[in-house]
Protein backbone atom coordinates (compact mmCIF):
# COMPACT_ATOMS: atom_id res chain seq x y z
CA UNK A 1 0.00 0.00 0.00
CA UNK A 2 2.91 1.99 0.44
CA UNK A 3 2.98 2.89 -3.73
CA UNK A 4 -0.69 3.29 -4.08
CA UNK A 5 -2.88 6.63 -2.96
CA UNK A 6 -6.73 6.08 -2.79
CA UNK A 7 -8.35 8.42 -4.68
CA UNK A 8 -12.58 7.68 -3.95
CA UNK A 9 -14.58 6.88 -0.59
CA UNK A 10 -14.00 2.70 -1.46
CA UNK A 11 -10.17 3.17 -1.77
CA UNK A 12 -9.95 5.47 1.43
CA UNK A 13 -11.65 3.04 3.41
CA UNK A 14 -10.03 -0.37 2.16
CA UNK A 15 -7.13 1.95 3.11
CA UNK A 16 -8.52 2.62 6.73
CA UNK A 17 -9.01 -1.39 6.44
CA UNK A 18 -5.15 -2.07 5.69
CA UNK A 19 -4.02 0.68 8.28
CA UNK A 20 -6.02 -1.54 10.90
CA UNK A 21 -8.38 1.57 11.84
CA UNK A 22 -11.40 -0.94 11.27
CA UNK A 23 -10.11 -3.57 12.91
CA UNK A 24 -13.30 -4.43 14.77
CA UNK A 25 -15.78 -3.91 11.54
CA UNK A 26 -13.59 -5.87 9.64
CA UNK A 27 -14.04 -8.77 11.76
CA UNK A 28 -18.20 -8.46 11.47
CA UNK A 29 -19.22 -11.58 8.99
CA UNK A 30 -18.90 -9.72 5.54
CA UNK A 31 -22.45 -10.40 4.31
CA UNK A 32 -22.30 -9.23 0.42
CA UNK A 33 -19.39 -11.25 -0.16
CA UNK A 34 -16.36 -8.75 -0.68
CA UNK A 35 -13.76 -8.92 1.58
CA UNK A 36 -12.17 -12.14 2.40
CA UNK A 37 -9.33 -13.04 0.18
CA UNK A 38 -8.12 -16.50 1.49
CA UNK A 39 -5.95 -18.38 -0.37
CA UNK A 40 -8.71 -21.07 -1.68
CA UNK A 41 -8.18 -24.87 -1.71
CA UNK A 42 -5.11 -24.91 -2.03
CA UNK A 43 -4.17 -24.46 1.63
CA UNK A 44 -6.06 -24.69 4.79
CA UNK A 45 -5.95 -22.33 7.61
CA UNK A 46 -3.00 -24.13 8.96
CA UNK A 47 -0.95 -23.46 5.73
CA UNK A 48 -0.95 -27.29 5.33
CA UNK A 49 -3.59 -29.15 3.20
CA UNK A 50 -4.85 -31.95 5.80
CA UNK A 51 -7.61 -29.61 7.11
CA UNK A 52 -8.74 -29.24 3.26
CA UNK A 53 -12.10 -31.30 2.33
CA UNK A 54 -11.29 -34.12 0.13
CA UNK A 55 -12.75 -34.07 -3.02
CA UNK A 56 -12.75 -30.35 -3.05
CA UNK A 57 -16.51 -30.42 -4.16
CA UNK A 58 -17.59 -31.49 -1.04
CA UNK A 59 -16.86 -28.24 0.49
CA UNK A 60 -18.18 -26.53 -2.41
CA UNK A 61 -21.80 -25.58 -1.43
CA UNK A 62 -20.61 -24.42 2.29
CA UNK A 63 -18.53 -21.76 0.22
CA UNK A 64 -20.98 -21.02 -1.87
CA UNK A 65 -23.48 -20.67 0.57
CA UNK A 66 -21.93 -18.48 3.18
CA UNK A 67 -19.45 -16.41 0.56
CA UNK A 68 -16.32 -17.57 1.92
CA UNK A 69 -14.38 -17.96 -1.25
CA UNK A 70 -16.09 -15.11 -3.19
CA UNK A 71 -12.79 -14.54 -5.41
CA UNK A 72 -13.63 -18.54 -6.29
CA UNK A 73 -16.80 -19.48 -6.09
CA UNK A 74 -20.48 -17.89 -6.89
CA UNK A 75 -21.84 -16.49 -4.00
CA UNK A 76 -25.69 -17.29 -3.22
CA UNK A 77 -26.37 -14.58 -1.04
CA UNK A 78 -26.34 -11.80 -3.31
CA UNK A 79 -25.32 -12.24 -6.82
CA UNK A 80 -26.10 -15.75 -8.13
CA UNK A 81 -28.95 -17.82 -6.08
CA UNK A 82 -29.52 -19.71 -9.11
CA UNK A 83 -25.98 -20.96 -9.71
CA UNK A 84 -26.41 -24.85 -8.46
CA UNK A 85 -29.95 -25.09 -8.52
CA UNK A 86 -29.66 -27.77 -10.63
CA UNK A 87 -27.28 -29.92 -8.49
CA UNK A 88 -27.69 -31.88 -5.40
CA UNK A 89 -24.48 -32.49 -4.84
CA UNK A 90 -21.27 -31.46 -6.34
CA UNK A 91 -19.58 -34.52 -5.72
CA UNK A 92 -22.11 -36.72 -7.38
CA UNK A 93 -23.02 -34.33 -10.12
CA UNK A 94 -20.75 -31.13 -10.83
CA UNK A 95 -21.17 -30.95 -14.52
CA UNK A 96 -25.12 -30.13 -13.59
CA UNK A 97 -23.59 -26.81 -11.75
CA UNK A 98 -24.44 -23.81 -14.12
CA UNK A 99 -21.86 -21.41 -15.82
CA UNK A 100 -21.84 -17.57 -14.63
CA UNK A 101 -19.93 -14.46 -15.98
CA UNK A 102 -19.54 -12.22 -14.31
CA UNK B 1 -19.01 -42.84 43.24
CA UNK B 2 -21.31 -41.46 45.91
CA UNK B 3 -21.40 -37.92 43.51
CA UNK B 4 -22.43 -40.47 40.53
CA UNK B 5 -25.44 -42.35 42.47
CA UNK B 6 -26.19 -38.65 43.37
CA UNK B 7 -26.27 -37.57 39.72
CA UNK B 8 -28.07 -40.80 38.55
CA UNK B 9 -31.65 -39.95 39.49
CA UNK B 10 -31.13 -36.73 37.29
CA UNK B 11 -29.78 -38.71 34.27
CA UNK B 12 -33.06 -40.75 34.66
CA UNK B 13 -34.45 -41.68 30.48
CA UNK B 14 -37.47 -39.44 30.01
CA UNK B 15 -40.71 -40.63 30.72
CA UNK B 16 -41.72 -42.25 26.51
CA UNK B 17 -45.39 -42.79 25.67
CA UNK B 18 -47.49 -44.82 22.98
CA UNK B 19 -45.82 -42.10 20.44
CA UNK B 20 -42.85 -41.82 19.03
CA UNK B 21 -39.39 -42.19 20.91
CA UNK B 22 -37.84 -39.29 21.59
CA UNK B 23 -34.54 -39.20 19.17
CA UNK B 24 -35.87 -41.35 16.72
CA UNK B 25 -36.24 -39.20 13.84
CA UNK B 26 -33.62 -36.65 12.81
CA UNK B 27 -34.10 -33.78 10.57
CA UNK B 28 -31.59 -32.15 8.27
CA UNK B 29 -31.42 -29.62 5.87
CA UNK B 30 -30.25 -30.37 1.97
CA UNK B 31 -29.73 -28.70 -0.91
CA UNK B 32 -31.22 -27.19 -2.92
CA UNK B 33 -34.37 -26.66 -0.56
CA UNK B 34 -35.56 -29.19 1.63
CA UNK B 35 -35.78 -31.28 4.82
CA UNK B 36 -35.23 -34.87 4.64
CA UNK B 37 -36.40 -36.84 7.58
CA UNK B 38 -33.86 -39.26 8.45
CA UNK B 39 -35.26 -42.60 10.67
CA UNK B 40 -32.56 -43.70 12.89
CA UNK B 41 -33.81 -46.88 13.39
CA UNK B 42 -34.25 -47.91 9.83
CA UNK B 43 -30.79 -45.91 8.41
CA UNK B 44 -33.15 -44.53 5.84
CA UNK B 45 -35.10 -40.99 4.70
CA UNK B 46 -38.58 -41.76 5.27
CA UNK B 47 -39.80 -38.25 4.21
CA UNK B 48 -38.99 -34.79 2.65
CA UNK B 49 -40.44 -31.59 3.33
CA UNK B 50 -40.11 -29.10 0.48
CA UNK B 51 -38.93 -25.25 1.70
CA UNK B 52 -40.73 -22.57 -0.31
CA UNK B 53 -37.30 -20.14 -0.21
CA UNK B 54 -34.53 -22.44 -0.91
CA UNK B 55 -31.82 -23.48 1.08
CA UNK B 56 -32.33 -24.26 5.04
CA UNK B 57 -29.51 -22.50 6.85
CA UNK B 58 -30.66 -22.87 10.59
CA UNK B 59 -33.26 -24.32 12.94
CA UNK B 60 -35.06 -23.44 15.84
CA UNK B 61 -37.37 -25.94 17.22
CA UNK B 62 -39.97 -24.42 19.60
CA UNK B 63 -40.53 -26.37 23.47
CA UNK B 64 -44.05 -27.75 22.45
CA UNK B 65 -41.95 -29.31 19.65
CA UNK B 66 -44.95 -28.34 17.21
CA UNK B 67 -43.49 -25.53 15.12
CA UNK B 68 -39.96 -25.56 13.47
CA UNK B 69 -38.72 -22.30 12.59
CA UNK B 70 -36.01 -22.71 9.49
CA UNK B 71 -34.17 -19.90 8.58
CA UNK B 72 -33.90 -19.72 4.76
CA UNK B 73 -34.46 -17.32 1.63
CA UNK B 74 -30.83 -16.28 1.74
CA UNK B 75 -30.85 -15.52 5.31
CA UNK B 76 -33.59 -12.83 4.60
CA UNK B 77 -36.33 -14.35 6.11
CA UNK B 78 -37.42 -17.59 7.58
CA UNK B 79 -40.26 -20.56 7.30
CA UNK B 80 -42.61 -22.16 10.00
CA UNK B 81 -42.93 -25.96 9.81
CA UNK B 82 -45.61 -27.42 11.07
CA UNK B 83 -43.83 -30.30 13.05
CA UNK B 84 -47.04 -33.51 13.39
CA UNK B 85 -47.84 -32.43 9.53
CA UNK B 86 -44.45 -31.93 8.14
CA UNK B 87 -45.52 -28.99 6.35
CA UNK B 88 -44.54 -25.56 5.83
CA UNK B 89 -47.45 -23.30 7.36
CA UNK B 90 -45.97 -19.63 6.50
CA UNK B 91 -43.09 -17.70 5.71
CA UNK B 92 -41.76 -14.27 6.41
CA UNK B 93 -39.28 -11.66 4.56
CA UNK B 94 -37.16 -9.44 6.35
CA UNK B 95 -35.62 -7.33 3.48
CA UNK B 96 -36.97 -4.24 1.87
CA UNK B 97 -36.33 -2.74 -1.55
CA UNK B 98 -33.88 -0.27 0.37
CA UNK B 99 -32.46 -2.75 3.21
CA UNK B 100 -30.96 -6.51 3.25
CA UNK B 101 -31.50 -8.28 6.39
CA UNK B 102 -30.01 -11.15 7.19
CA UNK B 103 -31.33 -13.17 9.75
CA UNK B 104 -28.46 -14.99 12.12
CA UNK B 105 -30.35 -15.81 15.21
CA UNK B 106 -34.59 -16.97 16.30
CA UNK B 107 -35.40 -17.55 19.65
CA UNK B 108 -38.96 -18.36 20.49
CA UNK B 109 -40.49 -16.42 23.43
CA UNK B 110 -43.31 -16.84 26.02
CA UNK B 111 -46.41 -17.15 24.65
CA UNK B 112 -45.50 -18.53 21.01
CA UNK B 113 -46.75 -15.17 19.48
CA UNK B 114 -43.72 -13.67 19.37
CA UNK B 115 -39.99 -13.47 18.23
CA UNK B 116 -36.75 -12.15 18.83
CA UNK B 117 -34.71 -11.93 15.63
CA UNK B 118 -31.07 -11.22 15.81
CA UNK B 119 -30.20 -9.98 12.39
CA UNK B 120 -27.20 -7.69 10.41
CA UNK B 121 -29.03 -5.18 8.76
CA UNK B 122 -26.84 -4.23 4.84
CA UNK B 123 -28.21 -1.39 3.79
CA UNK B 124 -28.35 -0.36 -0.18
CA UNK B 125 -26.13 2.67 -1.09
CA UNK B 126 -25.85 3.98 -4.63
CA UNK B 127 -22.61 1.97 -5.48
CA UNK B 128 -22.26 -0.14 -2.53
CA UNK B 129 -23.45 -2.54 0.07
CA UNK B 130 -22.76 -0.84 3.68
CA UNK B 131 -23.32 -3.30 6.72
CA UNK B 132 -24.72 -1.75 10.06
CA UNK B 133 -24.63 -2.98 13.60
CA UNK B 134 -26.31 -6.14 14.27
CA UNK B 135 -29.71 -5.75 15.99
CA UNK B 136 -32.07 -7.73 18.01
CA UNK B 137 -36.16 -7.40 17.12
CA UNK B 138 -39.19 -7.90 18.85
CA UNK B 139 -40.92 -9.96 15.92
CA UNK B 140 -44.97 -9.83 16.39
CA UNK B 141 -45.73 -13.34 14.15
CA UNK B 142 -49.38 -12.53 13.95
CA UNK B 143 -49.21 -8.87 12.75
CA UNK B 144 -46.02 -9.93 10.82
CA UNK B 145 -43.89 -6.68 11.49
CA UNK B 146 -41.05 -5.36 13.64
CA UNK B 147 -42.68 -4.43 17.14
CA UNK B 148 -39.38 -3.09 18.62
CA UNK B 149 -35.60 -3.28 18.06
CA UNK B 150 -32.18 -2.60 20.21
CA UNK B 151 -29.13 -1.89 18.44
CA UNK B 152 -26.92 -5.23 20.17
CA UNK B 153 -23.93 -2.72 21.44
CA UNK B 154 -26.57 -0.90 23.79
CA UNK B 155 -27.59 -4.54 25.56
CA UNK B 156 -26.33 -4.93 28.71
CA UNK B 157 -23.46 -6.97 28.86
CA UNK B 158 -24.88 -10.17 30.20
CA UNK B 159 -27.76 -10.40 27.42
CA UNK B 160 -25.44 -8.81 24.57
CA UNK B 161 -22.75 -11.82 25.47
CA UNK B 162 -25.33 -14.08 26.31
CA UNK B 163 -27.11 -16.93 24.08
CA UNK B 164 -30.79 -16.03 24.65
CA UNK B 165 -33.42 -19.47 25.01
CA UNK B 166 -36.61 -20.16 26.07
CA UNK B 167 -36.31 -21.55 29.92
CA UNK B 168 -37.36 -25.12 29.62
CA UNK B 169 -40.77 -25.15 31.21
CA UNK B 170 -41.70 -22.13 28.21
CA UNK B 171 -42.35 -19.50 30.68
CA UNK B 172 -39.10 -17.28 30.67
CA UNK B 173 -36.69 -15.89 28.32
CA UNK B 174 -33.08 -17.12 29.94
CA UNK B 175 -29.59 -15.26 28.95
CA UNK B 176 -26.85 -17.92 28.87
CA UNK B 177 -23.54 -16.29 29.25
CA UNK B 178 -21.30 -15.52 32.16
CA UNK B 179 -24.03 -16.22 34.46
CA UNK B 180 -28.17 -17.52 34.06
CA UNK B 181 -30.43 -14.44 34.09
CA UNK B 182 -33.83 -14.05 33.28
CA UNK B 183 -34.46 -11.10 30.71
CA UNK B 184 -37.53 -9.05 30.49
CA UNK B 185 -37.92 -9.37 26.45
CA UNK B 186 -40.21 -6.43 26.23
CA UNK B 187 -37.56 -4.70 27.62
CA UNK B 188 -34.76 -6.36 26.92
CA UNK B 189 -33.25 -5.98 30.59
CA UNK B 190 -32.08 -8.36 33.21
CA UNK B 191 -35.08 -9.05 35.74
CA UNK B 192 -33.48 -11.63 36.99
CA UNK B 193 -29.80 -13.26 37.90
CA UNK B 194 -31.15 -16.71 38.11
CA UNK B 195 -28.03 -18.99 38.91
CA UNK B 196 -24.44 -17.50 39.24
CA UNK B 197 -21.63 -19.20 37.37
CA UNK B 198 -19.10 -16.80 36.94
CA UNK B 199 -17.91 -16.89 41.18
CA UNK B 200 -16.44 -20.28 41.89
CA UNK B 201 -18.42 -22.05 43.56
CA UNK B 202 -15.30 -22.97 46.58
CA UNK B 203 -11.77 -22.49 46.45
CA UNK B 204 -9.95 -24.03 44.25
CA UNK B 205 -12.47 -24.42 41.70
CA UNK B 206 -13.16 -22.16 38.27
CA UNK B 207 -15.47 -20.28 37.20
CA UNK B 208 -18.50 -22.35 34.84
CA UNK B 209 -18.47 -21.45 31.64
CA UNK B 210 -21.47 -23.40 29.66
CA UNK B 211 -21.06 -24.70 26.15
CA UNK B 212 -23.51 -25.75 23.68
CA UNK B 213 -27.32 -26.07 24.16
CA UNK B 214 -29.22 -28.44 27.02
CA UNK B 215 -27.66 -32.28 26.48
CA UNK B 216 -31.27 -33.26 26.58
CA UNK B 217 -33.06 -31.29 24.09
CA UNK B 218 -34.83 -28.87 26.82
CA UNK B 219 -37.02 -32.05 28.20
CA UNK B 220 -36.94 -31.25 31.55
CA UNK B 221 -38.70 -28.39 32.37
CA UNK B 222 -36.68 -27.96 35.82
CA UNK B 223 -32.86 -28.18 34.50
CA UNK B 224 -30.29 -27.78 32.44
CA UNK B 225 -27.73 -30.53 32.04
CA UNK B 226 -24.97 -28.92 29.73
CA UNK B 227 -21.49 -28.93 29.26
CA UNK B 228 -19.44 -26.79 30.74
CA UNK B 229 -15.47 -25.43 30.21
CA UNK B 230 -13.64 -24.32 33.56
CA UNK B 231 -10.07 -23.65 34.30
CA UNK B 232 -8.21 -24.89 36.89
CA UNK B 233 -6.67 -21.59 38.60
CA UNK B 234 -3.77 -23.66 40.31
CA UNK B 235 -2.89 -25.96 37.38
CA UNK B 236 -4.21 -23.01 35.01
CA UNK B 237 -5.61 -25.97 32.45
CA UNK B 238 -8.90 -26.04 31.31
CA UNK B 239 -11.04 -28.67 32.40
CA UNK B 240 -14.66 -30.25 30.61
CA UNK B 241 -17.52 -31.76 32.49
CA UNK B 242 -21.48 -32.19 33.18
CA UNK B 243 -23.01 -29.42 34.91
CA UNK B 244 -26.73 -29.92 36.38
CA UNK B 245 -28.52 -26.47 36.96
CA UNK B 246 -31.88 -26.57 39.58
CA UNK B 247 -34.10 -23.75 37.83
CA UNK B 248 -36.87 -24.54 40.81
CA UNK B 249 -34.25 -24.54 43.26
CA UNK B 250 -32.39 -21.70 41.47
CA UNK B 251 -28.86 -23.52 42.34
CA UNK B 252 -26.25 -25.37 40.94
CA UNK B 253 -27.83 -29.17 41.30
CA UNK B 254 -24.55 -31.01 40.64
CA UNK B 255 -21.42 -31.06 38.47
CA UNK B 256 -18.11 -33.47 37.57
CA UNK B 257 -15.19 -33.23 35.59
CA UNK B 258 -15.21 -35.38 32.48
CA UNK B 259 -11.58 -34.45 31.91
CA UNK B 260 -9.33 -32.19 29.87
CA UNK B 261 -10.74 -30.02 26.93
CA UNK B 262 -10.21 -30.87 24.10
CA UNK B 263 -10.89 -28.98 20.64
CA UNK B 264 -13.88 -30.10 18.53
CA UNK B 265 -15.96 -31.47 21.70
CA UNK B 266 -18.82 -31.57 20.15
CA UNK B 267 -20.86 -34.79 21.97
CA UNK B 268 -23.71 -37.05 20.70
CA UNK B 269 -25.92 -37.77 23.69
CA UNK B 270 -27.45 -41.18 23.66
CA UNK B 271 -31.25 -41.34 23.70
CA UNK B 272 -31.54 -42.76 26.87
CA UNK B 273 -29.18 -40.21 28.29
CA UNK B 274 -26.44 -42.17 29.28
CA UNK B 275 -23.80 -42.07 26.98
CA UNK B 276 -22.32 -39.61 24.89
CA UNK B 277 -20.34 -40.01 22.19
CA UNK B 278 -17.27 -37.39 21.18
CA UNK B 279 -14.51 -36.86 18.45
CA UNK B 280 -11.43 -34.75 19.38
CA UNK B 281 -7.74 -35.36 18.85
CA UNK B 282 -7.98 -37.55 16.41
CA UNK B 283 -9.94 -40.24 19.00
CA UNK B 284 -13.75 -41.50 19.27
CA UNK B 285 -14.64 -41.01 22.91
CA UNK B 286 -17.37 -42.84 24.82
CA UNK B 287 -18.22 -40.89 28.15
CA UNK B 288 -20.60 -42.43 30.53
CA UNK B 289 -22.57 -39.99 31.63
CA UNK B 290 -23.86 -41.33 34.81
CA UNK B 291 -20.36 -41.94 35.80
CA UNK B 292 -18.72 -38.84 34.27
CA UNK B 293 -15.72 -40.29 33.15
CA UNK B 294 -14.37 -41.33 29.47
CA UNK B 295 -14.55 -45.03 29.62
CA UNK B 296 -13.16 -45.72 26.18
CA UNK B 297 -10.87 -44.58 23.29
CA UNK B 298 -10.15 -45.39 19.81
CA UNK B 299 -7.93 -43.93 17.13
CA UNK B 300 -9.89 -43.24 14.24
CA UNK B 301 -9.10 -40.22 11.95
CA UNK B 302 -12.48 -38.47 10.50
CA UNK B 303 -12.33 -36.59 7.08
CA UNK B 304 -11.60 -32.91 7.21
CA UNK B 305 -14.47 -30.76 8.09
CA UNK B 306 -16.34 -34.19 9.45
CA UNK B 307 -18.07 -34.49 13.30
CA UNK B 308 -19.91 -37.02 14.97
CA UNK B 309 -23.84 -35.71 14.56
CA UNK B 310 -26.17 -38.03 15.87
CA UNK B 311 -26.62 -41.66 18.12
CA UNK B 312 -29.74 -44.04 16.22
CA UNK B 313 -32.51 -44.19 18.89
CA UNK B 314 -31.37 -47.78 19.97
CA UNK B 315 -27.98 -45.92 20.59
CA UNK B 316 -26.06 -48.78 18.82
CA UNK B 317 -25.12 -46.56 15.82
CA UNK B 318 -23.18 -43.25 15.39
CA UNK B 319 -24.00 -40.92 12.55
CA UNK B 320 -20.28 -38.76 11.43
CA UNK B 321 -21.94 -36.05 8.93
CA UNK B 322 -20.81 -32.68 8.33
CA UNK B 323 -19.80 -30.97 4.75
CA UNK B 324 -20.84 -33.52 1.51
CA UNK B 325 -23.84 -35.15 1.24
CA UNK B 326 -23.63 -38.63 3.23
CA UNK B 327 -23.35 -39.72 7.22
CA UNK B 328 -20.96 -42.33 7.44
CA UNK B 329 -22.92 -44.76 10.08
CA UNK B 330 -20.07 -46.61 12.84
CA UNK B 331 -21.32 -49.21 15.59
CA UNK B 332 -20.85 -47.65 19.17
CA UNK B 333 -20.17 -51.12 20.08
CA UNK B 334 -16.95 -51.75 17.96
CA UNK B 335 -16.33 -48.16 17.08
CA UNK B 336 -16.22 -49.72 13.65
CA UNK B 337 -17.73 -48.07 10.41
CA UNK B 338 -20.83 -50.07 9.10
CA UNK B 339 -21.92 -48.21 5.64
CA UNK B 340 -22.70 -44.86 4.46
CA UNK B 341 -25.66 -43.70 3.68
CA UNK B 342 -26.14 -40.88 0.74
CA UNK B 343 -28.65 -38.24 0.85
CA UNK B 344 -29.75 -36.74 -2.53
CA UNK B 345 -28.50 -33.08 -1.68
CA UNK B 346 -25.08 -31.69 0.18
CA UNK B 347 -26.28 -31.02 3.78
CA UNK B 348 -27.02 -27.90 4.88
CA UNK B 349 -27.99 -27.39 8.34
CA UNK B 350 -29.16 -29.84 11.43
CA UNK B 351 -29.75 -32.35 12.08
CA UNK B 352 -31.99 -31.90 15.03
CA UNK B 353 -34.48 -34.65 16.89
CA UNK B 354 -37.35 -32.59 16.11
CA UNK B 355 -40.46 -35.17 16.83
CA UNK B 356 -40.69 -36.51 20.45
CA UNK B 357 -43.58 -38.96 22.29
CA UNK B 358 -45.42 -37.47 25.41
CA UNK B 359 -43.13 -35.44 27.68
Amino acid sequence: MRHLRPLNRKAHRIAAFAAGDVHAQAQTYPFGCTTIFSPGWETDAAGGTSGLCAPIERDLYDCYKTCFWPAQVPDYLVNYPNWAAACGSPVQDWRAIDLVFP
Amino acid sequence: MIAALLLAPLLAAPAQGPGIEPGRFLWLGVWPNRILVFDTAKDEVVGSIPLRKGVAFDFTLTRDRKRLFVSTDRMEGFEIVDVPRREVVDDFRLSTDERIVRLDDIVELPGGKRVLLSVTPVKKEIDRYAIEKKEVWLFDLEKREKVKSWKEKDLPREIRRARLLLSPDGTALHAFGRDLVVVDPEEMKVKEKLIELAKPLFAGLGPFRPMGGDLFDYRDPDRYTVLYRSRDPIRKKNATGLLVLDLKGKKVADFGEIGPEFPGFRPAVSPDRKKAFAYGNEHLHEIDLVARRIVRQKELKLEPRRWLTGVSVDGKRLYVGGAGERWDVYSTESLEKLRTVEFPGDITSGPIAVESGPL
